[in-house]
């Protein structure tokens, strides 16, 4: 399986988001307001699964905006940070 | 859930009123403040008819039974004691807590706790002066992140800018991204402590639960951040007690002590909501003039809050 399908998966199941599997997430959809849907509770989570998961630190806040685009910019975040892929 | 919008400046006082209280506190002491209020109070509540209006909605569900002369006494010391408390997280920014009184059992509690690897949601709430408590976490190990908007404090500035240490005391913004809550998660992540008011909104979602026996709306970030982290919960509540004399009251609630298992999101964030909920009526109960939130905290409809802002 490709990193930005296990993202799918895991927000998926962690957010536990009802009636949608990783196949309706499009790679460059945006993941907040239009598109997925999430709010800044669930950008909670997405931090939580970083660090749980891909043992990532979101310290800059700049970065952290340009990777909760979509899943392709989350997946180029990870690549690039982490060491657990 | 509806979505709160972010509260208008503060309403009471002018620039040129705090200035005056400021150069008062700085050049001859909290006294004289506390004595320039007997002026300046009765205007706000029989000149001014909105402080009276926006002091009603909490009296009205605190006092149910009042006739409209005990409603107005009620209205005065309500005021009175917005005063008092706005001179005093005032005056401890710009005197130092030395000169205050502050009766914290446990503090030795929450230090010993917060040198711990787990991050702490510290709630606090607009009742008695919670500036004061965060005058004795400045001693904490690790930093103190607060999540408030200053523009939205004019009183605490001078508590934010003129404590005599602020070093461990951060403030994130939350009209940044995503509220600041990426932020927030982050030092939760390094153990670090959050300090967020359970009892006003700040544009963030709510959850309703009955206070004072009716319907509220109240903020679900601090149990949302608490749930998903797996982060301790601390609730601080403080009273002034006298003249430059306050009590702090801590309650610690362990992760791994609360009864979260098999329950959905919401209902965990019920749950623990129920459990400060429970905490601050008790104290409002105690202390009923020291609960500053001059909206109606009721109003299911109100899509923006105007609020005084503490």
């Amino acid at each position: 399986m490709s990193l930005e399908y296990d993202l799918k998966k895991l927000i998926i199941e962690e957010l536990k988001i009802e009636d949608v599997e990783p196949e309706d997430i499009g790679d460059e959809d945006a993941l907040f307001g239009e598109g997925l849907g999430l709010d800044s509770l669930d950008a909670v989570e997405l931090v939580v699964i970083l660090k749980k998961h891909y043992k990532i630190d979101l310290e800059d806040m700049e970065k952290a905006r340009a990777a909760f685009a979509s899943i392709n910019a989350l997946a180029a975040y990870i690549r690039e940070n982490s060491e657990v892929q | 859930m509806p979505d709160q919008g972010i509260p208008a400046s503060p309403k009471y006082g002018t620039r040129l009123g705090h200035w005056f209280f400021y150069i008062v506190l700085k050049w001859f002491g909290p006294l004289p403040a506390y004595f320039m209020l007997s002026f300046v109070v009765p205007y706000y509540v029989f000149v001014l008819k909105r402080p009276r209006k926006e002091a009603s909605y909490y009296l009205k569900r605190m006092f149910p039974k009042d006739n409209r002369l005990r409603r107005l006494l009620r209205i005065y010391q309500h005021i009175y004691y917005l005063g008092l408390s706005l001179i005093d997280q005032a005056a401890i920014g710009i005197l130092g807590r030395e000169k205050f009184d502050i009766d914290f059992p446990d503090r030795n509690q929450l230090y010993e706790l917060s040198k711990s690897a787990k991050g702490i949601v510290l709630l606090t709430s607009h009742i008695g002066n919670w500036q004061t408590s965060m005058a004795v976490v400045d001693d904490m190990d690790k930093p103190v992140n607060f999540l408030l908007r200053l523009e939205d404090h004019v009183a605490d500035r001078y508590f934010f800018n003129l404590s005599g240490n602020d070093k461990s005391i951060k403030i994130i913004d939350p009209t940044t991204f995503m509220g600041g809550l990426v932020q927030v998660t982050q030092v939760l992540q390094r153990g670090e402590t959050v300090c967020i008011m359970g009892d006003r909104a700040w544009g963030a979602r709510t959850m309703a639960y009955k206070f004072l026996g009716e319907k509220a709306f109240f903020p679900i970030t601090p149990y949302h951040l608490v749930t998903a982290n797996g982060s301790d919960l601390v609730v601080l509540l403080t009273a002034r007690t006298g003249k430059l004399a306050f009590r702090i009251r801590y309650i610690h609630f362990p992760f791994e002590d609360m009864d979260l298992k098999g329950k959905s999101k919401e209902e965990k964030i019920n749950y623990l909501l129920g459990k400060y909920v429970a905490i601050l009526e008790t104290w409002i109960k105690e202390y009923p003039y020291m609960w500053f939130n001059f909206f109606d905290f009721w109003d299911v409809n109100k899509e923006k809050f105007e609020a005084e802002t503490l």
